[in-house]
Formats: structure tokens, C-alpha cells, sequence
């Protein structure tokens, strides 16, 4: 497969008044055409920052990159123009928020803001052409053409995300960043999205980020998978490889940890000892130590490297055996 | 739509005439006496009655009310000045033009500069010029607007000669008013524009709008204009009030002869009738101002306009 973004060691952070936010330190991540690739992590391990990163949208005068690059199809998206950048944006790279909620612009009908991506990326097509292609995309994910000209208030939160998809979507693009998009719905609502972007990957061919916290969202959409934590990518491989559950970075242990199951008879459930790190003050060495049940005294002074064994790669001294392999 | 505006229209008489009552009330209990006006103190018990049967104040209160508003409405007549002898219907239809002149350019400048500086301000926020038009901003807002129409009268009128001191003779003699006028209209409108902008471009719905590809200008007038406005628009319709009150002391300070001098000359006279029709104007300005802010509303957001189908 053919590489289509490549993240080298981007480093991120916010400015504000108090504090400088380290939100991403040292991320790399590469994802091919077609591929759908699970950014996993817990709130505020740089996942949505990471992905704003991709389409450089970033908030003004707040959020800054600090080191890196972002190759987007063989352009450095840090580089390009501004014509470059919102030409890229919606067309080649589009992306679906987590809060269907209030990211649809409250006094513009859905239709309109479906047909505004056509205007700005396909100037080409006539009103009619855009019209029925506004149609055919609002019939994909399952809302009657109709309704276009209703506004975003009168529509459902779920109803409400099919419409971000289908905005994301219109313009077919190459890569589709979805920033949680199932966490605002309830569970019904959530297998009727999945199963609608699992439809969409398999007929468009499109690329796919998903950012989530879900690791059963991951497992069922996902052909690999990056774990995230304080900002750095501690694990990356297969489904496969994560999912066997046989070698994993301990966050990643701590996360499945988390999953309750049906099957035996607990009580409780066992979380991650601890909190997520500030990001404002990151400790030395490995991010994770303060938690991490393995902890040894190297773990506080050196931050580890990635140990490699075939397709994956974990940020962890107990895998040092492995040897050294390309940074994540 | 045309269904929610007959009602409201139709709510305005209850409100006008609640609102005429309420002042005629409140007037008719003022010490004032037109008997001795005329007469001095010296009068007899006998013509101070005379004058107030001929102008009926020994009648009751409701039947004056009445009396009144039915001579307004059928024959537009606001009763006599009790100094003057004269018509006041006749004085303030000449005063009217000007003060409608005066506050409606004190408007138009409040809302067209309070909107586009407010914009700027807000699309560049923390910029050198964003800083300079909220320092200016706040100058306007704490000069008191006398003061700063004093100053101004010195500087622009006695000293560099540009404009008149004075009167109402000319569209140039309405310049400094309506500047003053609207000074600190136009503070208070710049920084809510501001802060109202500042929030919506903050919002969810702008981030999308820039991941679609969108450039900023159009990010700036197609997705949050529209939103960003709607709270402005509702000072809008406080500012229409605000303005026909400052009218009093501008046509004060430079002297034009509008409703508000009248108003003012009236009260220090107990002058009552002379009272009554300004304030009647004023409030009915008010009323109506509102009504159509609240109509605009809904033309501009489509949640609004469901509400009132």
C-alpha cells in the first residue's frame, strides 16, 4: 500500500496564560491509502490535537507546533499555502467531530452546509449536479433527501452525525480523520454509525483515522492500531498483534484491564493506578512510570525507545530485547 | 410568521395605553397648578376654580385620562400648553424632524461603526488595532457624554472653525450632535460586537468551517456574522432608547430645538401637557423599535422562526 501521511516526531503544544500544555511530544505515525488506522488513548493523550495537526487547524495564537513535519501525499502540510491548505482541506483530508451537537453551524440548513463543500472543492458542477449529489449523499447515510432544507436543531444527535459524515464524506476524500464520533450518541446509535463508516470504508476505499477510547470500536474497524499516552505513541502494530494480549506496553494491559467482562465474576473493575499525567509539568524518563506496575528505576531517568518485533512496536524497556526499531 | 406579527402588533395597544396611563398618572400627581401659573399667587379661591373647571382638572383622574387620549387619537390633539396658551401639538411637530434627524443618525453611526469595529476587533483579536479600538472604546464609555460634546465644541467649532456651535439650520449642524450622540452607543456596541464575535468564532461549528476548506473571510461573514449578530441586534433595540434619552441633553448642549429640549423645558416649567407628548412619543419609539428588533430576530435565525409559526 502506498503511503499517504507520514507524522515524523511532531511535537505540539498549547500557550496559554498559566501554563504551557505539552499536549504532543515526539508523535510519528504513517498510514497508507485504504488503511484504517485506531488512534487509542484516555482524554487528553493528544489524539484530537494530533489529528487538528493534520489539517493544521490548530487554534490561533494558542496552539502551536513546536518540531516536526506533517507529509501529506508527498507535501509537508506546515509548509504548504493557504490556498494549498484549503485546498487540501475537505478534499483530500476531511474530518468528523466528536460533539455532533455543536459542530454543525446552528442557522444554515443542512443542505447548505453538505453543499458547501461541492463549492469550495468542485466548482466545476452545476447548482443541479451539486443538488444531486447533496441528494445521494444524505440517501448513503441514511437521512431522507428531503429533509435538506431542514435545519440542524430540528435533527437527532445521531441524525446530527450522520450529517458530519456526510459533510466529511461528499467530497470523497482520500483520508477521513473521525475524532471520537461515537461518543456523544448512546449504544444504539453508536452500532448504526459504525456500521455505516464500515460501509463507507469498504465502498469508497477511503482512508481512515479513528481516534477513540473504545478499544471494541478499534477491534471492529481498524486494520492497525496507535495506543497514546501524555501525548507520545507508546504502542503501534496490528490488530492482531495488540489484540492477542500476549505483549503489550503496560498502558495498553491497563486499558483492556479496564473493559469489564461478562464472563467471570467480578465485582469490580480494575483501573490504571493513578492519574494521567499534567501535561503542563511531564515527568522524565517514561511517561507512564508513575503508574506502570513495572516500573524499574530506568523508567524515571531514560524515556524509552521503540522496540520493534515485525509489525509491532512498543515504547517499553521490557521489550528492549527486541531491538531498536523506527521511532513511533 | 404574519400570524406571530398581527399579535404582536395587536399586543402594542394594550401596552401603549398601559404606558399613558402610567405617565398621565404620575404627572397629575406633580404639585404643578396652572391656575396659579396665570394668576400668581395672589389669586382668589374663586378663579383658581374657574381655570381648573375650564381646563377640567376637577374632574377625576380616569376621565382626564380618557378625555385626553381620545383627543389624541381622533383629532391628534395634545392639549395646550399651560404657559404658552399655544398648541402642542402644533410645537412638537416642528421639534419632531429634527429630533428624528438627530437620533437617527446617531443610530445608523452606533450600530454601522459599533458592528465593523466590533468585527475587526474581534477577527483580529490581540492585534495592535483590536488593543487600540478597545482602549478607545473605553475612553468613550467613561467621558461623560456632556463633557465630551463641550470639548468637542471648543476644538471643532470655536477653534479650528469646521462646524457650527450651534442651532439646527443645516445638515451640518447635525454632524457633532449625532457623533456625540452616538459616542457611547458606539463603545458599548463595539465591545459587545466584539465579545458576541469572539465567542462564536470559539464555537465547534467555525473549526468545521475552516477543516471544509473554507478561507477566513468566508468563515468570517458566511458561518459566524449571522450567528455572532443576534445579541447585538437586541442592543440594537436598547440602543434606540438610550439614544432618544441622550437626545435630551445633546439638543440641550447644542441647542437645537427637537423633543428633547422640549421635554426638558416643559419639566422645568411644570408644564404638564407639554410633558406628555414627548414622553408619549418616546415610549411609543421605543415599543415599536422592539417589535421590529424581535422580527428581525427571528428572519435571522431559523429557531426563532419555527417558534412563532
Amino acid at each position: 500500500m502506498k503511503e499517504l501521511l507520514n507524522i515524523k516526531n511532531l511535537y505540539v503544544q498549547y500557550n496559554t496564560d498559566e501554563a504551557v500544555v505539552h499536549a504532543v511530544n515526539g508523535v510519528d505515525l504513517i498510514v497508507h491509502r485504504g488503511e484504517a488506522m485506531g488512534l487509542v488513548g484516555e482524554t487528553g493523550a493528544g489524539k484530537t490535537t494530533t489529528a487538528l495537526g493534520i489539517l493544521n487547524i490548530l487554534p490561533e495564537q494558542v496552539g502551536e507546533i513546536t518540531e516536526g513535519d506533517i507529509v501529506y501525499d508527498g507535501k509537508n502540510v506546515l509548509n504548504m499555502s493557504k490556498k494549498e491548505l484549503q485546498a487540501m482541506r475537505g478534499k483530500q483530508v476531511s474530518m468528523i467531530f466528536q460533539d455532533p451537537m455543536t459542530s454543525l453551524n446552528p442557522i444554515i440548513t443542512v443542505g447548505n452546509q453538505i453543499d458547501e463543500m461541492l463549492l469550495l472543492h468542485f466548482k466545476e458542477l452545476t447548482k443541479e449536479q451539486r443538488a444531486q449529489k447533496v441528494d445521494d449523499i444524505l440517501k448513503l447515510v441514511g437521512i431522507p433527501a428531503e429533509r435538506k432544507h431542514e435545519y440542524p436543531f430540528q435533527f437527532s444527535g445521531g441524525m446530527k452525525q450522520r450529517i458530519g459524515i456526510a459533510i466529511a464524506l461528499v467530497c470523497q476524500p482520500d483520508l477521513l480523520i473521525a475524532d471520537e464520533p461515537t461518543t456523544a450518541l448512546d449504544v444504539t446509535i453508536q452500532a448504526q454509525i459504525l456500521q455505516l463508516m464500515k460501509q463507507l470504508k469498504r465502498e469508497l476505499g477511503t482512508a481512515l483515522i479513528m481516534i477513540t477510547h473504545d478499544l471494541g470500536i478499534v477491534a471492529e474497524l481498524c486494520d492497525n492500531v496507535s495506543v497514546m499516552y501524555a501525548g507520545e505513541i507508546v504502542e503501534t502494530g496490528t490488530v492482531e498483534d495488540i489484540y492477542q494480549r500476549i505483549e503489550n506496553h503496560p498502558y495498553t494491559t491497563g486499558l483492556f484491564n479496564c473493559i469489564p467482562k461478562l464472563d467471570s465474576n467480578e465485582k469490580r473493575l480494575t483501573p490504571i493506578a493513578g492519574y494521567m499525567v499534567d501535561p503542563t509539568d511531564l515527568p522524565k524518563g517514561c511517561k507512564f512510570h508513575d503508574r506502570c506496575p513495572y516500573v524499574t528505576d530506568r523508567c524515571g531517568r531514560e524515556n524509552p525507545k521503540a522496540y520493534q518485533n515485525g509489525t509491532h512496536k512498543i515504547k517499553c524497556f521490557r521489550y528492549e530485547s527486541w531491538g531498536e526499531g523506527d521511532s513511533i | 410568521m404574519v400570524k406571530y406579527i398581527l399579535k404582536r402588533l395587536l399586543l402594542l395597544i394594550p401596552t401603549f395605553f398601559l404606558l399613558t396611563l402610567m405617565v398621565y398618572t404620575i404627572l397629575s400627581l406633580s404639585p404643578a397648578n396652572p391656575a396659579f401659573m396665570r394668576l400668581g399667587t395672589t389669586a382668589t379661591q374663586e378663579q383658581i376654580d374657574e381655570i381648573n373647571h375650564e381646563l377640567g382638572l376637577d374632574r377625576p383622574l380616569l376621565v382626564r385620562y380618557g378625555t385626553y387620549m381620545w383627543n389624541l387619537i381622533t383629532k391628534g390633539d395634545m392639549g395646550v400648553s399651560w404657559v404658552m396658551q399655544t398648541s402642542v401639538y402644533k410645537e412638537f411637530m416642528e421639534r419632531l424632524p429634527n429630533t428624528l434627524l438627530l437620533t437617527a443618525l446617531a443610530l445608523l453611526l452606533t450600530t454601522v461603526v459599533g458592528i465593523v469595529a466590533g468585527v475587526f476587533a474581534a477577527v483580529n483579536q490581540n492585534s495592535i488595532g483590536d488593543r487600540t479600538t478597545m482602549i478607545l472604546a473605553m475612553l468613550l464609555i467613561s467621558l461623560p457624554n456632556f463633557f465630551l460634546s463641550l470639548i468637542c465644541q471648543i476644538v471643532f467649532c470655536l477653534q479650528l472653525r469646521w462646524l457650527p456651535v450651534t442651532g439646527a439650520g443645516s445638515l451640518k449642524h447635525f454632524i457633532l450632535p449625532s457623533i456625540m450622540l452616538a459616542a457611547s452607543r458606539i463603545a458599548g456596541q463595539v465591545r459587545l460586537t466584539r465579545s458576541s464575535m469572539l465567542d462564536v468564532i470559539g464555537q465547534d461549528y467555525v473549526r468545521t468551517a475552516y477543516a471544509k476548506g473554507c478561507s477566513k473571510r468566508r468563515v468570517v461573514f458566511y458561518h459566524a456574522l449571522r450567528n455572532g449578530l443576534m445579541p447585538v441586534i437586541t442592543n440594537i433595540g436598547n440602543n434606540v432608547g438610550n439614544i432618544v434619552a441622550g437626545a435630551v441633553t445633546v439638543e440641550t448642549i447644542f441647542a437645537i430645538p427637537g423633543v428633547g429640549s422640549m421635554l426638558v423645558n416643559a419639566v422645568r416649567s411644570n408644564d404638564i401637557p407639554q410633558v406628555m407628548s414627548p414622553i408619549i412619543f418616546i415610549s411609543l419609539l421605543v415599543c415599536v423599535v422592539n417589535l421590529v428588533v424581535d422580527l428581525l430576530y427571528a428572519v435571522i435565525d431559523p429557531r426563532v422562526k419555527l417558534q412563532y409559526r
